[in-house]
């Protein structure tokens, strides 16, 4: 009987004290202060500051459930995305996204045009498109999301293909749009797009192998790239020296012209050749930049 | 007594049942240590680095795993500043395991700076420490520390010297050690002045002696070429011609130009050579941490 009180004792005293260890967690006043603490940090734009507070709101999940972690998610995804880490910004919208199932169509709408954002700066930085994102498609494409969201895709995916100059695809998705929210643009605006569309389309590129076979006539390359200084310098500087050589060789003085000319004539003749390439580039890029610059104006307001 | 002992047993077990629990505050230490853990485990290093301080500053203890972990942190990152700290904070609380880890690191970043003194102040201060003795640093953290003095000191045979006991034994652990002593046996150092006495003699051949051949034949076609056709004209049209003047002084410059480049080739292949064998030195540092 003694041996079998002492046993119950002793079993009692080991629940209760394991009870009161997990029984220790932090308050939810407390909790929540951090929260508060940290969004005071941000609104005074000590934001890596602030982010580490809501890194520590998230991490007392665990001992205390906050009522701010969907805002919590919320900064720690716009602290990424100011510091160019989408993908930790994306991990942590979609945290928040999981988080507010039960919000209104209001909330979530902001949530899923923060994604969608996250995804183009993503996109832009490492240079991909955003034809093959999935969840764009599924933005565009399901009647699940509200017009500001597909509206929100369709405007990042047409960014996205006007700044990779991918205008074949642009004008599909364009056609595709406006057909569904024909009096989203203006007409001066559709006028300005379709306008730019039809000059890109026209436009023929220069091409730099052409270019560059044209400056065996030194010159002549820079001139088809547009650049008339280069093609003075290079037709100058590379005629007197081959005049020279030339010269050389008829007064019989073939060792002035293979110790003294030979060597900057070449060398200068090679300049000439991938300058003319080089110019052609460049006249290529700058006249991309000025095609694209009204669609991508009308785009950005949008 | 055993009752009393049973009654006290009783007692105490409902005095835990109505117990109410003690709540932690967000920024007490062993929640502050548990999130700069968590912080840790996630890759944010930088964060993780500043909750282990509040937590060292907090209990004024310093834990081994924390210690151990704002140390990782400061070599992954290569932060001397935050080393230099360390060593004026931490370092005098430390258990001795703990400091001779610190050690360590503390020599990885001297060698990685090339600095001979502050290797050898360091070498010498730990050997007289005793450090260097049975129950300090290990046998393989010692052979690298005597290597990196020895070629810091650019004393490479001895550090192969230093090593060949490694190869005989033939041991696994030490397989780094033995790719370091063939290069070791492998490093052969180019003359500078032999360099440019070759030059001197025949031009370009300083700089095929330390390697580089193409650029010998150049300038030995480049300096024959104009002293033949100032030769040529001389004798030609006599020593007023402006042609010997242009094509001799030519040669001249080109025969200066090389005998400058065969003698700075020299020190660059040496120099190339003794920064790859450092290079090998640091890779072994970031294999035995």
């Amino acid at each position: 009987m003694k041996t079998c009180i002492r046993l119950l004792s002793l079993l009692l005293f080991m629940i209760f004290s394991l009870n009161s260890a997990w029984a220790q967690k932090v308050s939810a006043d407390e909790c929540e202060q951090v929260f508060f603490y940290g969004e005071n940090l941000w609104n005074k734009d000590c934001k890596k500051e602030a982010a580490l507070e809501f890194l520590r709101y998230v991490f007392l999940q665990d001992y205390q459930k906050g009522s701010n972690l969907a805002k919590a998610y919320e900064y720690l995804s716009d602290y990424y995305f100011l510091v160019k880490d989408y993908d930790k910004a994306l991990n942590y919208i979609l945290l928040k996204e999981n988080e507010n199932p039960g919000s209104t169509g209001q909330a979530l709408d902001s949530d899923f045009i923060r994604e969608i954002n996250i995804r183009a700066a993503r996109a832009e930085k490492n240079k991909e498109s955003l034809r093959l994102d999935l969840n764009l498609w599924t933005y565009r494409h399901t009647g699940d999301y509200s017009q500001k969201v597909q509206i929100a895709a369709w405007k990042a995916l047409m960014i996205n293909e006007a700044k990779n100059d991918d205008w074949n695809f642009f004008e599909e998705d364009y056609l595709t749009f406006i057909n569904k929210y024909s009096h989203f643009f203006t007409t001066e605006e559709k006028e300005v797009i379709e306008s730019s569309l039809e000059k890109i389309k026209a436009f023929k590129a220069k091409k730099p192998m052409l270019a560059a076979y044209l400056s065996f006539i030194p010159g002549l390359g820079q001139l088809y790239a547009g650049d008339v200084k280069d093609s003075l310098n290079a037709f100058a500087l590379n005629g007197s020296l081959i005049g020279l050589s030339i010269y050389s060789i008829c007064s019989g003085n073939v060792s002035d012209f293979m110790l003294l000319e030979f060597s900057p004539t070449v060398r200068f003749y090679r300049g000439n050749l991938y300058n003319a390439q080089k110019d052609s580039y460049e006249y290529n890029e700058k006249k991309r930049t000025e095609l694209r610059e009204p669609v991508l104006s009308i785009l950005q307001a949008m | 007594m055993k009752r009393i002992l049973l009654l006290a047993l009783l007692a105490l077990t409902f005095c835990r049942l109505f117990a109410t629990p003690e709540s932690l505050s967000p920024y007490s230490p062993p929640l502050v240590k548990a999130f700069a853990d968590n912080l840790y485990d996630q890759g944010f290093y930088q964060e993780a680095e500043s909750e282990y301080k509040r937590y060292f500053f907090m209990t004024q203890t310093f834990q081994m795993d924390a210690v151990f972990k704002v140390l990782d942190i400061y070599f992954m990152q290569k932060n001397k500043t935050g080393l230099d700290w360390m060593n004026k904070e931490l370092f005098p609380f430390c258990s001795p395991e703990v400091q001779k880890k610190i050690d360590f690191v503390n020599a990885a970043f001297i060698f990685k700076e090339r600095n001979q003194k502050d290797f050898s102040d360091f070498f010498n201060r730990k050997k007289n420490e005793g450090l260097f003795a049975e129950g300090g640093f290990l046998s393989k953290e010692i052979l690298l520390f005597t290597v990196s003095q020895q070629i810091l000191n650019k004393e490479i045979k001895e550090a192969a010297q230093s090593l060949l006991t490694v190869k005989n034994e033939g041991e696994e652990v030490f397989s780094d050690f033995k790719l370091l002593y063939e290069d070791c046996q492998n490093y052969k150092l180019k003359s500078p002045g032999w360099a440019l006495t070759f030059s001197a003699v025949i031009p370009g051949s300083g700089k095929w002696y330390s390697g580089n051949f193409w650029a010998g034949f150049s300038d030995l076609l480049g300096i024959a070429s104009f002293t033949s056709a100032a030769v040529y004209y001389g004798k030609e049209n006599g020593i007023k011609d402006w042609r010997v003047w242009t094509y001799g002084s030519m040669a001249a410059l080109l025969y200066v130009v090389d005998l400058y480049g065969s003698y700075t080739g020299a020190q660059r292949y040496n120099q190339g050579n003794y920064n790859n064998l450092c290079k090998k030195v640091d890779g072994l540092y970031e294999n035995l941490y």
